[in-house]
This record gives C-alpha cells, structure tokens and sequence, in this order.
C-alpha cells in the first residue's frame, strides 16, 4: 500500500507524534514556573487517550491484516491489540506518575518527563508493528534510548544513575548483537521485509548453522527487551533505581511490547506450527529453545526474588518470572498460544500495576521500599486495611491463586502448553512448581502487612486527593482483577482476535 | 418462594454464607456482638437449608456416573467459550458432607464467640471459607470445583496466620504450600482432561462416562492421588497437620479436622474412582498399605504427644487412614463404612477439638501432664470428654463404632492381612484415649486448676448437638447410611466392573 493510502491506517501513531511536536512547541511558550506537573501530565495523558481512542476505533473498523507504507509496518489486530495494551500501560504510568512522590510536586522537569514518555509509547507502537527489519529496529531504538533516559531523569541518588548506565551499556550490547543478527538473516535471504524473507525461507535452502546463529542473536536483542533468562540482569537494578511508576511502567508495557515483536518475528519469519505449512529445511525448531529460555527464565526469576527485601526488587525479579511464563506460551507455536500470551498480558497490567501502587503509596507516606516497611499495613485503620487487602489480592494474583485473573491467566498458558503435546508436559510441570515457589515471596509479604503482629510506623496520614485518585484506580484494578477471576469472557474475545493475524 | 428454594437449594446453602460475609463486612468493626450474630445467622440458614436437603433426597436415585443419580441439580453456562459450567448437584456421596459442613459451621461460630481480635476479618474469613467448602462438596464441574478447592485455601492461610497460636505463621505457609503443591498437580490434570475430551468439557459425569479418552492413566491417578492425599493427609504428607491444627485457633482446627480432611478421601471417591476406576482398581493395595500405615502410625504418634490438641491431631491422621483402608476395600461394606466413617469422624474430631478449646481457654496450656483430677472439678466437661473420646475409641453403641466396624468388616474380605493389623490400632486407640482421660480426669486433683468454672451455656450449646448425634448414630446409623447406600454401590460396581 502507498504512503498516502497507508495513513489512514496510521491515525493514531500519525496523531501522537504531531501532538508531541505540539507539546514540544507549547512548552517554550508556558514558563517553567507556572506550570505544574499536574498539567503536563495531564496534557501527557490526554495525548495518550485520543491515540487509545483512535486505536480502539481502528482495532474495531479495519480488521484483517494489512501490510503499509510499502511493507514498512503492518496494521493487524495482533499489533492492535498489544498497541492498546501498552497505551493503557502508558496512560497508568503518567497517572502513577503524578500520584508517586518522587515525580510529583516540585518536580521541574515534567514536561521533558511527559513528551519522553509519550516518544516511548510512539516508539513501543511503533515497534509492534514493524514489518521490516529496520523499522523494528528504529521502533526498538527509540523505545530504548527514552527509557534509558526516563530511568536516570529523576536524580535520586547514586542509585539511579548506575541503574542508567547500566541499562544503556546491557541496551547497546543487545541491540548491537541483535542488529548483527538481523543483518546475517539480510546477507541469507537479501530482504529486509518480514514477508519477503519468510517467502525467500520457504523456496530456498538456507544453511542452518547460519539461520541458527542469526535466530540466536536476535533472540539476545528480544530477550533482552522482555528480561528472559540470561538478559535479565540488567532489570532488578533498573527497577530499583528508577522512578517507581516507571519502573512499574517497564514491567508491563514494554515487555509486552517486546513479545508481540518477539511472536511477529518467530510466527512469521520463521515459521508457524499452527498452520499447516509444508516443513522446509528453513522451519526451523525454536519450540525447544523457547521452552527451555522460558523453564530458566521463571525459575531463575522466582529462585531469585526469594531473599528480596526491597518491594521493587521483589517485583522486578517476579517480573522476570511472569515473562518465563508468558515465553512457555510463546513456545507452544500456536494461534492459541498467542492470545494466551495476550490474555496473560492484559491480567498482568491489572495486578502487576496495582501490586506497584501500592507500593508507590507506600512509599509516600513512609519514604520506604524496603518490605518492613509493610509490617502491620492491614492493621493501620480502614486505609491500611485496604491499601493490604488491594495488595494481598494482586500478590495472591500474581502467584496464580483463584479466584483470581492471574490463575486464569495461567490457566490459559498452560491450557497452549499442554495442547501442544506431550513434548512440552515437562514445560507445564515446571511452570505449576514454579506458582508454588512464587508463593513463598508473595506470601511474606502478605505475611508482613496482616499477620505480624507489630504494627510498625505512623498511622497513614489524613486523606489528600491524591490519595483519593491512588485508591479509586486501586480500586479499579483490584476490582477488574477479581472480575476477570470469575468471568473472562470479554477478555477472551479480545485475545482471540490476536490470532488473526496468522492468515 | 418455596419453589425457588428448592429450585436453588445448593446454590443458597453454599452462596449465602459468602453473602453473610458481605454483610458482616458492612457492619461497624466495634459492634463485635452483632458481627457474631449475623455470622451466625449465616450459618444457621445453610443448616436449615442442608435440613429440606436431607429431608428432599430421594435415597434410592443411584447411578454415579449419570446425570439421573444427581439430584437438586443446577447448570447454568458460565463461559461458553470453555464449555465451563456452573455445575452444581448432590448425590449420596456429597450429602452427608454438606449435612456435616452445614452443621459444623455454626458450632464453630458459637465457639469463636470469645475471639476479640479482628472480629470482622475473622468472621467474613470464616463466612468465606464455608463458601469454599460447600462449593467443593456440590461441585460437579472440574473447574468449579478447582476453584472452590483453592478459594479455601486463602481464608484458611489467614485465620490460623492471624489468630493462630505462637508458631502461627510457620504453620499457615506450611499449610498453604503443602496444600498448594498437591492441587497444582490436580490444576495439570484438569488441563489435561479437559483437552483430550470431545468435545472439550470440564463436565465430571461427562468425563466419567468417557473416562477412556484419558491418557498416561497411572500417572493422572498419582497427580489427583497426591494432590488429595496432601489434603486427608496420607502418610508420608502428613506433617503439615500437627503444624496447623495446634496452631490455628478452635473453630478452625475443628474446621479442618471436621471438614477439610474430608475433602482429600472425598476427591479421591468422587474423582479417582469416577475417572480412573481401572487404576483404582489396581492401586487398591497401595491404598490399603497407605491407610493402614495412617491407622498405626497415626495412633503411635498420639500416644507420644504431650500436647493434647496435637494428640487429637494426630488421632485425625489415625482415623482417617480408616477411611482410606475401607476405600480400598472395593466392598459394599468398606466404601459405606468409609463414607460413614468420614461423617463420624468429622463430628468426633469437631468435638474433640472444641473440649481442647474449652480447657485451654481456661488453663491457657494443654500439657496432659499438667492436669489432673478435672473430674471432680468440672463434672459436665468431664462427661462429655469421656463421651468423646469413647466414641473416639470405637466404644460399641456409639457412632465410630459401626463405621470402623464396617470398614474392618469390608477389608477383611479383600486384604485380610491389612485388616488385622489396622484392627490392633483399635487397641492402641483404646490405649492412647483412656491413658489421656486418665491423666487429665482422674487421679489427684491438681490444687491449680481446683476452681475450673464448668461448661458455660454457650460451651453447652456447640457441643450438644455433636454429642446427640454421637449416641444416636452409635445405635441408628441408618439415616445416614441410607444417604449413601445405592450411590456408593453404583461407585463400588463401577471400580469393580474396571478390572
């Protein structure tokens, strides 16, 4: 499709970068002193509804797969959908953004803050729906270099300036790597386009040494936007040393981001086991490679945030576990596999977002990330009660206890798991063992806030309208968290569009 | 009306508890007393539902596999795309587990009365966790059930984390992941079987109908097998047992003994048998060495504890194994005494653990040893605990009786070696129960405890329904076991049609 048909296609991205030029330009003609967060993020967060709406309307008007700007992207309901997706996450992380201390009053630099932020989502929808390998490439850069600056925006302490440097040096050797990869899959096939180079695949014999190393080198680049096992060591740090409503913003919208890429590149560059394709010598097995990524990854995530004492650390590592999680779908190679990773996703924001506004709450009032902080939490009085309760519910989700989104969510991986056959059970063993592990960690926090007995600290401080927005949204999530828990079918039916995308 | 009760008679008794704890949740947390009476109110009503249950059930409607042997049921879709249903019903197996759920709770709430901590929290857990149970014992869909099984799980991990004893929270996590191990297994399952069946259903008849679908058939059966057993608890995962009943408080080591454990041999009968009936059938002496081991090993720990209430504990694991021993059996007469001994036992062990409670509320310790002579101090306690305790032992004319009568009479047909053995435990039960009675009851009073105030009404008033029941069950067993007799003989014929 040419440039100018492709735009209407484009509506939502096209609008988002014209409004981040425009907030640019507004921004030298308000004074610094005059505007206070509270507008910038709010302008922020508008620019990020009316892309959603757009999104939304166009998920719902133009179904089917369409490849635009001459192949440069494509516009499908699986890129749609995760679009939405990050958007949501994008519009939480300036609300956080707003509600979390650190990023809220007296902070300056809002206005960098917010069109950094909105560059990030342009770069994430962007880079999910890539069609060619240098788009994915520019989508991924641009998501990258502003997250590596949102990481070290706020100066903390020396905390989050080496949590900065470390995530643009790991960054630039990943991408470095996965560019390299890219360009032997360029010197195999001659195509810089997704589709031409899956057809080059399919018609001609590839050496597989070759088509290995290049798979592997681009998995480093993928592995290292979703934090898989062994590129994840860059994110507890990270998490750490960050903003907390942007590390919370990382462990969601990015990461999803990165396995819509991820499924884009291994369904349909190399190869999909759902349809019925004949097996050339190019189908290349990365089942058991994704399989094996995902077992090290969740265990090593949730062996690792056991002797955590930091909330974000904590969260980090089970972060780490969840995209362990999430790969066992990828690993499945089917339709069903992808919505379950979409499903997965979604139930992920909601518990994994309210588990962190909890803790951005907290961290308010007690200026603590440390979990003693929480002791006592549930007997501090009707706000404690439920500030505990909202974080039981979203640990208890996380772990995958019913009734639950999160054991739904799990349910659905497992469900792509064991369809597969018997070649992956082991896979779903693993995955089950590991919920009984995670258990431990989300347990001693649970531990901590209802069954100490010392209530330690202050009272939590009168009620602010900040405090009444965190608790409405927390109240929001915690609600869709229990209500997709005990009934998923409008979930569901926006997970199984994600499978279109295979035709 | 009449005819929407009866119509949503088990959707009320398992769902209006939960509705109790909504409510419990609305009401100030400094009016204590009204939180205990509506928490009571919600539990009376499920009995007097259980009650038009009881009296509604058509005894001789069998058939364990088909839908015609199900009665009171409900079926509604829940999501369509999964082919998941609200399915719920009872049959001769599940009844005599909503009665004893039905009739527990309430007792148990009359014996939370002196909780002062979190009366609110306690009371909507409570509420929450009857949900749980009744939702397990009426569910006839995987996944419902699936789910009940664990929404138990979370209030059970805060009422003993929170109001339990010294070790509380060593023993909630304990709890909490030996139980969670045991059902992820029965989670692989479920995935499993839903899958291989065409087309795909979580339905437990359906499944059972078509139970060949199912493949790697002996290690199913282990995944259920160890999931449930975590629950009974089966030797050798026992352990978190002792833990959490002499940690969690009163009402709640009645609950788990009385209920909970019932629910590992109820998975067992009603999904290891329906499912899997030929590796049943051919892991019948597995199953009987296991129980036997539970018997005797069960009644050599209680005799080695100083600590009554883990002596009663450890009583459970003994009892239990007679179930599991009758189960094995594969006779009319060993599954009836199994499923019998299950209601017994729940009703004992609950009384049992609230006369451990009665005394420890008032000497604030349970050493055996440092009693002595309680009979001539507190006469009514005293009658009562002997009347417990002989029914604990099996005393003839009282309910354990005829149950564990049963279940020797049933594996002595088939495992007459096992049956022997398991029938000496009865001597070390005698043993064990009459040297505790002697030590706290009788002897030299001890000058400490010589102004021990005797039962108080509302002591009275949760123990009393247990004791009728223990001498009316002891010499007319036949209510009950009428309940179950044509549904366990269908079950029976099913495992023993498989091989």
């Amino acid at each position: 499709m040419n440039n100018l048909e492709s735009l209407t296609y484009f509506a939502s991205e096209g609008f988002l970068s014209v409004y981040i030029i425009l907030l640019l330009a507004a921004s030298l003609l308000i004074r610094k002193e005059q505007g206070t967060p509270g507008l910038y993020y709010s302008l922020g967060i508008f620019g990020l509804a009316v892309t959603l709406a757009l999104e939304i309307v166009a998920c719902a008007t133009r179904p089917g797969s369409t490849e635009i700007f001459h192949g440069l992207l494509r516009s499908d309901s699986l890129g749609r959908l995760f679009k939405i997706l990050c958007l949501v996450s994008g519009i939480l992380f300036l609300l956080f953004s707003l509600l979390a201390r650190e990023t809220s009053k007296r902070f300056r630099d809002s206005m960098e803050y917010t069109v950094l932020a909105l560059s990030l989502c342009l770069g994430m929808m962007l880079f999910i729906a890539s069609n060619n390998i240098l788009m994915l490439y520019l989508g991924m850069e641009l998501l990258s270099f502003t997250s590596y600056l949102l990481t070290g925006f706020v100066d903390r302490d020396e905390r989050t300036t080496e949590a900065a440097v470390k995530y643009l040096l790991y960054g630039a050797v990943a991408s470095g790597v996965m560019i390299y990869g890219f360009s032997l899959l360029y010197g195999l096939t001659g195509s810089l386009d997704f589709s031409a180079i899956r057809a080059y695949l399919v018609a001609n014999q590839v050496s597989g040494s070759m088509l290995f190393i290049s798979i592997a080198f681009i998995l480093t680049g993928l592995g290292f936007k979703i934090a898989a096992f062994p590129f994840h060591l860059w994110s507890p740090d990270v998490y750490e040393g960050a903003p907390t409503a942007f590390s919370a913003f990382l462990s969601v919208g990015p990461k999803a981001a990165g396995f819509a890429i991820l499924m884009r590149v291994l369904y349909q560059v190399f190869g999909v086991g759902a349809q019925a394709e004949a097996p050339p010598a190019a189908q290349f097995d990365w089942t058991f490679t994704i399989a094996v990524l995902s077992a090290l990854t969740m265990t090593v995530g949730n062996l690792a945030a056991l002797p955590q004492r930091n909330i974000k650390r904590l969260l980090a590592y089970s972060s780490i576990a969840h995209a362990g999680y999430a790969l066992m779908a990828v690993a499945s190679r089917s339709a069903f596999g992808i919505s379950a990773v979409f499903f997965y996703f979604a139930v992920y924001l909601l518990m994994n977002l309210a588990a962190f506004l909890v803790a951005i709450v907290i961290a308010n009032e007690y200026y603590t990330e440390r979990l003693d902080g929480y002791e006592g939490l549930g007997w501090k009085g009707p706000q404690g009660a439920f500030l505990a309760s909202a974080m039981a519910i979203a640990l208890f989700s996380l772990a995958g206890i019913p009734p639950f989104a999160g054991f739904i969510g799990k349910v659905y991986l497992l469900m792509a798991v064991i369809k597969k056959g018997p070649g992956l059970y082991w896979l779903a063993v693993v995955a089950v063992l590991n919920t009984v592990i995670s258990l431990f960690y989300y347990a001693r926090v649970v531990k901590m806030m209802f069954l100490s007995k010392r209530v330690k600290g202050a009272p939590l401080s009168a009620m602010t309208t900040e405090r009444y927005v965190s608790y409405a949204v927390l109240g929001v999530l915690t609600f869709l968290t229990l209500l997709f828990g005990l009934y998923w079918t409008p979930l569901d039916s926006l997970s199984k569009l994600t499978m279109n995308f295979l035709n | 009306m009449t005819e929407f009760i009866h119509n949503h008679i088990l959707t009320l008794i398992t769902f209006l508890p939960l509705l109790g704890g909504a409510v419990v949740l609305l009401i100030p947390r400094d009016r204590k007393d009204a939180i205990r009476r509506t928490a009571l109110v919600f539990t009376l009503i499920p009995l007097l539902l259980a009650g038009m249950l009881f009296a509604g059930f058509n005894t001789s409607s069998s058939g364990f596999t088909t839908e015609a042997g199900i009665q009171f049921v409900e079926k509604h879709a829940w999501i369509r795309d999964f082919n998941i249903n609200y399915f719920v019903g009872v049959d001769g197996l599940s009844i005599p587990m909503i009665l004893l759920c039905a009739l527990i709770c309430p007792l148990c709430i009359l014996a939370s009365w002196n909780i002062e901590k979190g009366v609110k929290g306690y009371h909507f857990l409570f509420l929450l966790l009857e949900t749980g149970m009744m939702g397990v014992f009426v569910a006839l869909d995987f996944f419902l059930f699936f789910i009940f099984w664990e929404v138990m799980l979370l209030p059970m991990y805060f009422l003993i984390g929170i109001w339990g004893g010294p070790r509380k929270e060593y023993a909630a996590i304990k709890f909490f992941i030996y139980t969670l191990v045991g059902s992820v297994l029965m989670l692989l399952v479920i995935i499993y079987a839903y899958l291989v069946s065409t087309p795909h259903t979580f339905d437990l008849t359906e499944l059972a109908r078509n139970s060949s679908v199912l493949g790697y058939r002996a290690i199913l059966w282990w995944g259920l097998f160890i999931g449930f057993a975590i629950k009974v608890p089966l030797f050798p995962f026992h352990t978190w047992l002792p833990d959490a009943h002499v940690e969690a408080p009163t009402a709640i080591s009645v609950v788990l003994a009385g209920i909970l454990l019932k629910m590992g041999t109820y998975g067992i009968l009603r999904i290891n048998f329906s499912l899997l009936p030929d590796v049943t059938r051919s892991m019948a002496t597995v199953m009987a060495v296991i129980g036997t081991i539970n018997i005797i090993y069960g009644a050599l720990c209680a005799m080695a504890q100083k600590d009554l209430k883990k002596l009663v504990a450890y009583s459970s694991i003994s009892h239990m194994g007679y179930v599991m021993l009758g189960m094995a059996s594969f006779t009319d007469e060993g599954l009836n005494g199994a499923v019998l001994q299950m209601f017994n036992h729940g009703v004992v062990t609950a009384m049992l653990f609230l006369l451990v409670g009665v005394v420890y509320d008032r000497a604030h310790h349970r050493e055996i040893e440092g009693f002595g002579g309680l009979a001539s101090v507190t006469p009514n306690y005293a009658f009562v605990t002997f009347l417990a305790f002989f029914a604990a032992l099996g005393l003839p004319g009282l309910n354990s009786f005829i149950s564990e009568a049963l279940v020797l009479l049933g594996a002595f047909k088939t495992h007459t070696v096992l049956a022997v053995i398991a029938a000496t435990g009865v001597i070390i039960t005698a043993a064990y129960c009459l040297w505790t009675l002697q030590r706290v009851f009788l002897g030299a009073v001890n000058q400490k405890y010589a102004l021990l105030p005797d039962l108080t009404g509302r002591e009275i008033a949760s123990l009393a329904p247990l004791a009728v029941l223990v001498v009316v069950l002891g010499v007319f067993p036949h209510p009950v076991l009428n309940l179950m007799k044509s549904t366990l003989g269908s079950l029976n014929a099913l495992v023993v049609a498989a091989l």
